[in-house]
């Protein structure tokens, strides 16, 4: 299952956007081992974005589930560097897997 | 201009709210953007908080002046501009009041479209940019009651450099960090708040991003410089060398809420475009 941020939101620039992107990777993966979530579309995105979907899911179902169930597409070169450094950043997250 | 500011806000506390200030732009010799944006909010504000504000129409047209106009400054606060004439400069993205419900759209089809169109580049060079603007925005959503922000462009081709000038009427950086760090200065404060990964928690996507990806970008990489006014703190932060260092000042006038002047190097932005691929975590 591809779920395509644009179909959702306008953008990803907030953290509300970022909600809305949690709770369709949530309700995707309950009836889905994996998904793949497409920035086609988008070129940017927010730390603030980042936090509310793809951080929270990590911190509320662990960071292996976040990368072995979530594949990331179509995203821009901004994309993948926010998401990587936001997930290697994220004090939080690394309290969790200690 | 934070002297001024700082005479205004003793104005209020001595007269309260339902004071009546007058701008008199008859002696103005010089303004910069940062001045522009900090006067537009300034005005917003008393306005807010129940001040009568008045403007007096300059009778000469001085170069300081002219750049008010052309930058529709007279416009936006008492309705026409002064000068016929006025027309607002090619270099020039007037200044604009917006609430954060509009900054995105804003950004991705006016500034940037503007910026990339200036610099002869793609909108992709600015992307990093745009995230940075976007993530300060976001934080005055977050730190202020009033929604609202003040945002200035000019590019200097001579120069090869763009001014963007963003400000709010929020609590002020200092404010907020001494929720979690209550006995830092206010320029000590900013410089906190700008380290990776601090936070003062306000809300739970906030986990302190903003400031320290803004120095990155303008700082580290573009090799820009930016300063940080807010409350009595200025904090200017560039790079010495391979370095980044900041100074500071204190004390030498007042800024209501945050003022961030970027100051972006155009001869370092390097032209790329679009590339999407997959993403491995």
């Amino acid at each position: 299952m591809v779920i395509t941020v644009i179909a959702l939101t306008s953008g990803a620039d907030t953290a509300s956007q970022g909600a809305v992107l949690f709770d369709a990777i949530t309700a995707a993966l309950s009836d889905a081992p994996t998904i793949s979530v497409s920035f086609d579309g988008i070129a940017t995105v927010t730390s603030s974005f980042t936090n509310a979907s793809f951080l929270r899911f990590a911190q509320e179902n662990g960071l292996g589930a976040l990368k072995t169930r979530i594949r990331i597409v179509n995203a821009s070169s901004q994309i993948r560097e926010m998401l990587r450094n936001r997930v290697a950043n994220s004090k939080s997250l690394m309290l969790a897997a200690a | 201009m934070s002297r001024v500011v700082a005479d205004i806000t003793t104005l209020i506390r001595n007269h309260g709210i339902g004071c009546e200030v007058h701008f008199d732009f008859s002696n103005l010799g010089f303004i910069r953007p940062a001045g522009i944006v900090f006067l537009t909010n300034m005005i917003h504000w008393l306005e807010a908080e129940g001040c009568r504000v008045s403007l007096n129409k300059p009778q000469v047209r001085t170069q300081a002046c002219a750049y008010l106009d052309d930058s529709k400054f007279f416009e936006e606060h008492l309705g026409v501009p002064i000068w016929e004439d006025s027309r607002v400069r090619s270099t020039t993205l007037p200044v604009q009041l917006i609430r954060h419900e509009r900054i995105h759209q804003w950004l991705r089809g006016d500034l940037i479209p503007w910026l990339a169109g200036s610099l002869n580049v793609s909108s992709a060079a600015l992307s990093d940019l745009q995230v940075c603007i976007s993530e300060l925005f976001n934080n005055i959503k977050e730190h202020t009651r009033h929604d609202i922000g003040s945002i200035f462009v000019q590019h200097y081709p001579n120069e090869k450099r763009v001014i963007i000038v963003l400000a709010d009427f929020g609590v002020g950086i200092p404010e907020t960090v001494r929720r979690v760090e209550p006995s830092l200065e206010d320029a000590e404060a900013i410089i906190k708040a700008t380290q990776e990964g601090f936070s003062s928690h306000s809300i739970a996507t906030n986990q302190g991003y903003g400031l320290d990806i803004l120095l990155k970008t303008v700082v580290e990489r573009n090799q820009g410089w930016v300063t940080i006014y807010s409350r009595q703190g200025i904090v200017r932060f560039a790079m010495n060398g391979t370095k980044m260092e900041h100074s500071s000042k204190s004390g030498v006038g007042f800024c209501p809420g945050t003022t961030v002047e970027i100051n972006l190097r155009t001869d370092t932005i390097v032209d790329t475009q679009e590339d999407e691929e997959d993403f491995e975590w």
